[in-house]
């Protein structure tokens, strides 16, 4: 139990800010976005019983947590919710605030939540990995996609965080 | 703001540095499970109940169909103590990949709980064995007719009531596992 413990300190002391940057983008309410992170806590310290070291702890933690956040999306499906959308459909999209106006980065990253949000969950999981910094090695490893694919995926995110919120970072600056 | 700009400030948002002492986890753990196996234990309790009132009632004396009757519902009742049993909340499996694997393992189970086989056999010893238990019950006890003539009513209504609330809650399991299917897909 001492390792579990000591590996969970490790895992949270680590990538505890962007577990809680994840459950944001995963749940909007606050209340809710609470639980789901302490679900995505207890449910690393749990999954340490059975870690082997077979991969990175950032590797396991990051399967960990998108596996809760994704059972939390299916337990908590809203009625009426608009449906999830691929990177290639989501330019068709409006978005809120995407005016320009009084832009600055908290309202940019507002946005940039509201973007994850909308994306089905695999494209969400590969935009997180990459926003935390993980390279596409690191993304193809935690997600189990191809390494060609990550690498279209990426590309694909770059050009619409470019595109996107880039003017709206210029217009504020 | 540039590709790398929109990693830095997205890394950049200010945590509440949320992080659970081990003591916290494990209370949270012990809580959960004692929910889990206070919600069977409860079910545990009431098939007990009604074995061991049926079984008392056979010690008092009663006519052939009451007897047939309460043996039907002890057979029931300790079938449906079985299901409960079968039906519990199982730990999710500490194999990582495997989670939304066992979350639909487990959705599926808890609906197949609420129709199909599971529900008709769980139906089909409960009902005749309530109404022939009521029926003997009235042979032997002419004189307070009107009251058995309302559990039987009540007997009936409930048990008519329980198809479609079993439904509801199968529909219900059945939405959630459509939602991660879709989830699926749409990776």
């Amino acid at each position: 139990m001492a390792s579990q413990d000591a590996l969970y300190e490790e895992a949270a002391g680590e990538y505890g800010a962007a577990l809680e940057r994840l459950a944001g983008s995963y749940e909007f309410d606050r209340d809710k976005c609470r639980d789901l992170l302490q679900d995505i806590h207890l449910a690393i310290w749990r999954s340490f019983e059975g870690f082997a070291g077979n991969c990175s702890l950032r590797t396991w933690v990051y399967r960990v947590a998108h596996n809760v956040a994704a059972s939390h999306v299916v337990r908590h499906q809203r009625a009426g919710k608009r449906p999830l959308v691929s990177l290639d459909e989501i330019d068709d999209l409006s978005m809120a605030g995407d005016s320009g106006d009084s832009f600055d980065r908290q309202q940019s990253v507002e946005q940039l939540r509201e973007f994850i949000r909308q994306l089905k969950p695999m494209e969400r999981q590969v935009i997180l990995l990459y926003l935390e910094g993980t390279d596409a090695a690191g993304i193809a490893e935690i997600t189990g996609i191809s390494a060609g694919n990550v690498a279209t995926k990426i590309h694909r995110i770059k050009k619409i965080l470019a595109g996107r919120f880039g003017r709206g970072a210029r217009h504020g600056k | 703001m540039e590709n790398d700009d929109a990693a830095a400030a997205w890394q950049a948002q200010s945590g509440s540095g949320f992080r659970m002492s081990s003591e916290e986890i494990r209370n949270r753990l012990e809580t959960m499970n004692r929910k889990m196996r206070r919600r069977t234990f409860d079910g545990y309790l009431v098939c007990a109940f009604l074995i061991v009132g049926f079984i008392g009632w056979m010690f008092v004396g009663m006519n052939t169909p009451q007897t047939i009757g309460a043996v039907f519902m002890i057979i029931a009742t300790s079938y449906m103590a079985w299901q409960i049993r079968a039906n519990r909340f199982r730990t999710p499996s500490i194999d990582v990949v495997d989670t939304l694997e066992h979350l639909r393992r487990e959705l599926a189970r808890q609906r197949d709980f609420h129709r199909g086989t599971r529900f008709w056999s769980r139906m089909l010893l409960l009902v005749p064995g309530g109404l022939i238990f009521f029926v003997g019950f009235a042979q032997a006890h002419p004189e307070v007719i009107r009251i058995i003539r309302f559990e039987i009513i009540s007997f009936v209504i409930f048990a008519i009531s329980a198809i479609p609330l079993n439904a509801w809650m199968a529909r219900r399991y059945q939405k959630q596992i459509d939602a991660l299917s879709r989830l699926e897909e749409e990776s």
